[in-house]
């Protein structure tokens, strides 16, 4: 999408410059593909096999179900941690205070539900209005003020965690409850399956946030809103709300995986947040979604699994924390470079 | 893809015509930086009121590398299309570990050190704008994606802190070099090659490519090479923040890679200057990264703790942005 919202190309011509008249004399199964690869994540999933067979062949163990089921409840944090991310690029935006409101969901349900004697769900009463509060302002005040999101959403996660760090202090108190910690811990079962109930959750996520983007008014007002704000206004889609509602679910959502985090390490340190602000923007954009459509969570999910694979797969053979940084950096580059080019200047004049 | 400021829909359109803009509000449309300039008075008289004995050249060098980190980032989000460099903070690292963990034991002096540090930056900087240009990407992914990567290579460089030999020469830009105070030199090295900018069709062409970049090209702007030269001199800038930076701290630590984006940008929008481009300028940059500075050191002599600094930081971004924009007003808007 380009920065020029009025006359961006947006939904309209995609693909950039595979979309383009680029296809004039390619064999006609090049052709094919770049039209399958528009319409469905097929690299992505073809990557996703090789990098498992690659896992599978190199690494002794990496087939069995216990490994697996290891690999799906981190890929199910990655994805869980890039729904609002996913949302906010659809509306054209951008999501930089995941990191933030995981951190203060993770300390309002471990510390402050502790210190105020509240209970877990108690907790639940501050986390979710509070973060969904925080989030809709970020997107009111972008919209109105005309101010990019990623700014305000730098600034609203960094506000979020002191707001939560400043009461609760350095120390770290308090833990999950121990039936938090059985949601992501791979050798739980759901009602007597095999799986973690974690992966349950994202499949029900998975399913519910692809009924809503297809098949709901306010799902296709997501769209809308990115691809042309200024159309969708003419279309009487009042796209401030999409904006302060995109974002406001944005950050609930960060916060409710920073409890899924909490069950998953069992408690919370400061830096907890900071690996999931690049996985999920990864995963995004990875999975092919681009600022202002097209995309959907689905494309994402497969981001995710195929980050968390390759990651796991790198990992077994020496990757450090340091690598993994310059990889996600580099495969944000490539992925944008397939997928989200802008016109050149002299076609916009 | 990129981030854009929600467009302009027909809502505005269908806004009543606004009244004549009174006198305060143009002055400061005119002059962005007067905001900050008034703030950082009041925090100044406030900061000297509470503190009696106000070290002016120890205080002059922990504002040294904020100061210099919000003009790196000017250039680049003055050229416009939402240039932010995100790649300021980490970059600042590497030119500390790079300094501390090799030029240093090497014993050069300031005379090649910089010039080192300075290069290293440009060509980070240099990268960004190129790939920015050849693959006609919106220079927050780029300069994001470099965020990740130079964060990595400072892990890899520098997994545990290094330190500055305290008798190295550098230490002295954060005390005395001779009756000058040392922040002011390395203050003025940034302030003085964007001073000689001004003298070449450079700068003009920086605030045209921001203000719009088809226009400029239109009219014969060689709009790439602006775009280029914007965030290699970014990342110059970045490269002495980080000389600067270790010359006050003495050790140069990856794990804060991060610490210096947030507020050098929020420095940067206090000061007046538009996140959209095209406006605002190094004085309202290093003015804003005054206000922020004195603002931290108000907190500090009040005794806040420090786990409230990243709400701190968080609102004062919010509200210097929010600031930003109402001062600059509903600028008549791009269109291409």
């Amino acid at each position: 999408m380009s920065a020029t919202a009025q006359s961006g190309p947006g939904g309209v011509a995609p693909g950039g410059p595979a979309a383009s008249p680029a296809g004039a004399g390619r064999p006609a199964v090049w052709k094919a593909l770049v039209a399958a690869q528009r319409r469905f994540p097929l690299l992505q999933l073809v990557l996703l096999v090789a990098a498992f067979v690659a896992g599978v062949v190199t690494l002794p163990g990496f087939g069995g179900p216990l490994s697996i089921v290891s690999v799906l409840v981190i890929a199910s944090l990655a994805g869980l941690a890039s729904i609002g991310q996913t949302i906010t690029i659809l509306v054209g935006g951008f999501d930089l205070s995941v990191a933030g409101f995981i951190v203060a969901g993770g300390l309002i349900v471990t510390q402050l539900a502790e210190r105020l004697h509240i209970g877990f769900w108690g907790s639940l009463l501050i986390l979710i209005p509070g973060s969904f509060v925080l989030g809709g302002l970020v997107g009111y005040l972008s919209h109105r003020f005309r101010i990019q999101p990623l700014i305000l959403t730098l600034a609203m996660g960094s506000l979020a965690l002191g707001l939560v760090r400043g009461p609760t202090g350095l120390s770290v108190v308090g833990s999950a409850p121990a039936w938090l910690t059985g949601l992501a811990s791979p050798i739980s079962t759901t009602f007597g399956l095999p799986v973690p109930p974690i992966l349950v959750i994202w499949v029900v996520v998975i399913i519910v946030m692809a009924l809503f983007l297809r098949f709901t008014v306010a799902g296709r007002r997501v769209y809308l809103t990115g691809a042309n704000p200024a159309a969708a206004e003419y279309s009487l889609v009042n796209t401030r709300l999409v904006w302060v509602l995109a974002f406001a679910f944005s950050a609930v959502c960060s916060s409710l995986t920073g409890v899924m985090l909490v069950s998953f390490s069992g408690n919370v340190d400061p830096n907890l947040g900071n690996p999931y602000l690049f996985i999920s923007l990864a995963a995004v954009i990875v999975g092919g979604t681009i600022g202002g459509g097209p995309g959907d969570y689905t494309r994402t999910v497969v981001g995710a699994l195929l980050l968390t694979v390759v990651t796991t797969v790198l990992v077994g053979h020496g990757l450090t924390s340091a690598d993994q940084q310059i990889m996600y950096g580099v495969v944000i580059l490539v992925a944008m470079a397939i997928y989200g080019r802008e016109r050149r200047i002299r076609d916009r004049v | 893809m990129s981030v854009q400021a929600p467009a302009a829909g027909p809502m505005r359109a269908a806004r009543p015509a606004r009244p004549a803009d009174s006198w305060l509000r143009r002055a400061l449309r005119k002059h962005t930086y007067l905001f900050a300039l008034a703030l950082t008075v009041a925090l100044l008289a406030i900061n000297l009121a509470i503190q009696p004995n106000f070290g002016w050249t120890a205080q002059l060098a922990s504002f040294a590398p904020l100061a210099v980190a919000a003009v790196a980032s000017a250039p680049s989000i003055i050229s416009g299309r939402g240039g932010i460099d995100m790649s300021i903070g980490p970059v600042m690292t590497l030119s500390a570990i790079v300094f501390a963990g090799y030029l240093a034991p090497a014993g050069l002096g300031g005379g090649i050190a910089l010039p080192i540090l300075m290069l290293l930056g440009g060509a980070i900087g240099a990268v960004n704008g190129l790939v920015i240009i050849w693959l006609r990407l919106t220079p927050i992914v780029v300069t994001l994606a470099m965020y990740f990567i130079v964060i990595g290579v400072n892990l890899k460089l520098a997994p545990t802190p290094v330190r500055l030999d305290d008798a190295n020469w550098a230490t002295s830009l954060a005390g005395n070099l001779g009756p000058v105070p040392g922040p002011l030199i390395s203050l003025a090295i940034p302030v003085a090659i964007w001073a000689l900018l001004g003298l070449t069709a450079f700068r003009r062409n920086l605030y045209a490519v921001g203000g719009n970049d088809a226009t400029a090209f239109t009219a014969g702007v060689n709009v790439s090479a602006v775009r280029v030269i914007a965030f290699t001199l970014g990342g110059m800038f970045a490269g002495v923040a980080g000389l600067v930076l270790v010359a006050l701290v003495r050790t140069a630590d990856s794990s804060t890679s991060s610490s210096y984006t947030l507020i050098a940008i929020a420095a940067v929008a206090l000061g007046g200057t538009s996140l959209a481009g095209g406006g605002g300028g190094i004085t309202g940059a290093l003015l804003g990264a005054a206000s922020i500075f004195l603002v931290q050191s108000v907190l500090a002599d009040a005794q806040m703790p420090q786990t409230w600094l990243p709400a701190v930081y968080g609102g004062l971004l919010i509200i210097a942005v929010v600031i930003g924009a109402l001062v600059s007003g509903d600028r008549v808007r791009r269109t291409s």
